[in-house]
């Protein structure tokens, strides 16, 4: 049996904001051998398709079974196995979460129950029915039947152009919890003015596609991390707003989440994890921010020393370069800020220090006054 | 000692500026809680309140007529079918589409639309998009239940079927269920969902 390159795919269904296709690892297939698919996404520039959790609106892709019907069960779905996702910010600070470009989902391996007439065709026609949606701020649904043909041989045979396509799709899905030595996960609830999830992970590097992402769940409204850099990894803390307060949290509850774009060993790599948390069972508090506390009066104190520095008259030149070191450290103390205050806490952080320059300035002003004053 | 006093005044600004600042940064109405009010004009520029109609249930439903998902359940009657099965309950569109977006429809269109697809409750302009951002409004359509005390007694989707791929009879429309138990004085369940759909184009 010769390896056909492009046998072991479906033709590509076109529409104009992507293309999709079903792919199979095997060329051939040996009678009860399990069968590899995946379903292969290719969306226009700005396009994306989803995760398993959309973020704030759409739904990730479905694909169910139709042929062969003997191997379609009660529940036509096929489980789909999500590589590692990115977010996508959209007006009115929604945001979704999924796959621009390029993409395979890895479907559940099929096939292990034989056919009636395995070899009566010379082969087996796989057909799906994939239904999915794909937005770029515009959303627009599509459902497609996509089918290929396998024939049967004594053993089984890779295809030499979708088998790595769907070998790199499963290299690329986030790696489950404790599979990777060197890594530890740490997942807790932090009581602040409102409900938190802090994840630490060690063992990893951050970088700046760096994100948490949540499982699909329905107790809590979730915002977006705040990522600060730990001495040997990385913790996220997430805003969790209860979607009800009707009724109490139960006292545990349990989330899934992955964290992606990090860097373990040099190569960037997505975690996923689960946890039971619950109010009752956490006595974890979250750290008091001390350290936002310090940075902020740091800048507050450099700016005023900065101001101090660059009025003073007559004017010299190492006074100056002093006046403008002390105004890049305060630059510097508030992009140390950014990753552990809200926006809002930021912009107050910059009001207050506009506020002491203004200050200063006023006093300079009238302090000149009284002795410009015969 | 002046100088002093101005530095330790902003520190303590300052570090008061983070302290309030530590709010949530997501925003979205819980089940339970009273349902932020507005007042909001309609395609005929008749302005409706929520307070106006306070001891009814009200459904909102966050509506954008080119939204594909929108456009399904108007085109299948699924919301005019519930307010024909509901005649006690007053049901609202609320379109908080950012006029600026190409999605923006004038209300002659949107009537057209509406008139086309036997849509005869009101829909109100959410212009500003600040009535979608009190309640959390993410997709279209997005569904609430405010109940006759004002509170909120449901926030999700319209359905269990996000793509229509099911029968219409074999869809579990949580609104339906809502309403149901509402008017048999049972609590609402499930009261959160995920919604689906287009995004709100705020």
């Amino acid at each position: 049996m010769p390896e056909a390159s492009g046998a072991a795919a479906s033709p590509w269904q076109a529409n104009e904001h992507g293309t999709v296709r079903l792919i199979a690892a095997e060329a051939a297939l040996a009678p009860g051998a399990p069968i590899h698919l995946g379903v292969e996404f290719r969306t226009a520039p700005g396009w994306h398709v989803y995760w398993k959790n959309p973020g704030d609106a759409g739904f990730p892709p479905r694909v169910d079974l139709i042929a062969p019907v003997e191997w379609v069960g009660n529940d036509p779905a096929i489980e789909i196995e999500f590589p590692a996702p990115r977010r996508f910010s959209l007006p009115g600070g929604l945001f979704a979460i999924g796959y621009e470009g390029e993409v395979v989902y890895p479907l559940a391996p099929l096939g292990t129950r034989p056919l009636s007439n395995p070899a009566g065709a010379g082969g087996v026609r796989i057909e799906v029915e994939v239904d999915y949606l794909t937005c770029e701020i515009d959303c627009v649904p599509y459902r497609y039947r996509l089918a290929l043909d396998l024939p049967i041989a004594q053993n089984s045979t890779l295809d030499s152009d979708s088998a790595p396509r769907l070998d790199r799709a499963v290299l690329s899905l986030p790696r489950r919890d404790g599979t990777l030595p060197g890594v530890a996960i740490r997942a807790e609830l932090a009581h602040r003015s409102a409900e938190a999830l802090v994840v630490e992970i060690e063992g990893v590097a951050a970088s700046p596609a760096s994100d948490l992402f949540v499982e699909p769940q329905e107790l809590f409204e979730i915002g977006r991390p705040a990522l600060s850099p730990l001495p040997s990894g990385v913790r996220f803390a997430l805003p969790l707003v209860p979607r009800r307060t009707d009724v109490p949290l139960p006292e545990t509850f349990s989330l899934a989440f992955t964290a992606v774009g990090l860097v373990h060993a040099g190569a960037p790599i997505a975690l996923e994890a689960r946890r039971e948390l619950g109010p009752g069972s956490s006595e974890a508090v979250a750290p008091t921010p001390w350290l936002a506390i310090l940075l902020a009066t740091f800048a507050a104190v450099l700016t005023a020393v900065a101001m101090a520095l660059l009025a003073k008259e007559p004017g010299s030149l190492v006074r100056g370069l002093l006046g403008f070191a002390a105004l890049g450290l305060v630059v510097a103390c508030l992009r140390l800020l950014v990753d552990r205050v809200t926006p809002l806490g930021l912009a107050g952080i910059e009001l207050a220090l506009l506020g002491l320059g203004f200050g200063l300035w006023l006093r300079r002003r009238m302090a000149g006054r009284e002795a410009a004053r015969p | 000692m002046n100088k002093l006093r101005i530095v330790l005044a902003t520190a303590a600004l300052a570090t008061l500026a983070f302290v309030v600042a530590r709010e949530p940064a997501v925003a979205s109405v819980a089940v339970g809680e009273v349902a932020p009010a507005f007042k909001l004009n309609d395609l005929t520029a008749k302005a409706h309140s929520l307070d106006q109609y306070k001891g009814k249930l009200v459904v909102l439903e966050w509506i954008n007529p080119e939204c594909p998902f929108s456009d399904r359940q108007a085109r299948e009657k699924t919301m005019t079918d519930l307010t024909r099965k509901f005649g006690q309950v007053v049901w609202l569109g609320i379109n908080s589409t950012n006029p600026k977006h190409q999605d923006y429809l004038q209300p002659a269109e949107h009537l057209s639309w509406a008139k086309k697809n036997g849509i005869d409750y009101s829909i109100l302009y959410d212009p500003t998009g600040g009535v979608g951002h009190a309640y959390g409004a993410k997709t279209t359509p997005h569904m609430f239940i405010v109940d006759a005390s004002g509170k909120l007694a449901y926030n999700g989707a319209i359905d269990d079927d996000p793509s229509g791929r099911k029968a219409k009879p074999a869809r579990l429309n949580y609104v339906d269920g809502g309403l149901t138990a509402e008017l048999a004085g049972k609590a609402v369940a499930p009261a959160v969902t995920q919604p689906y759909g287009c995004s709100v184009k705020y």
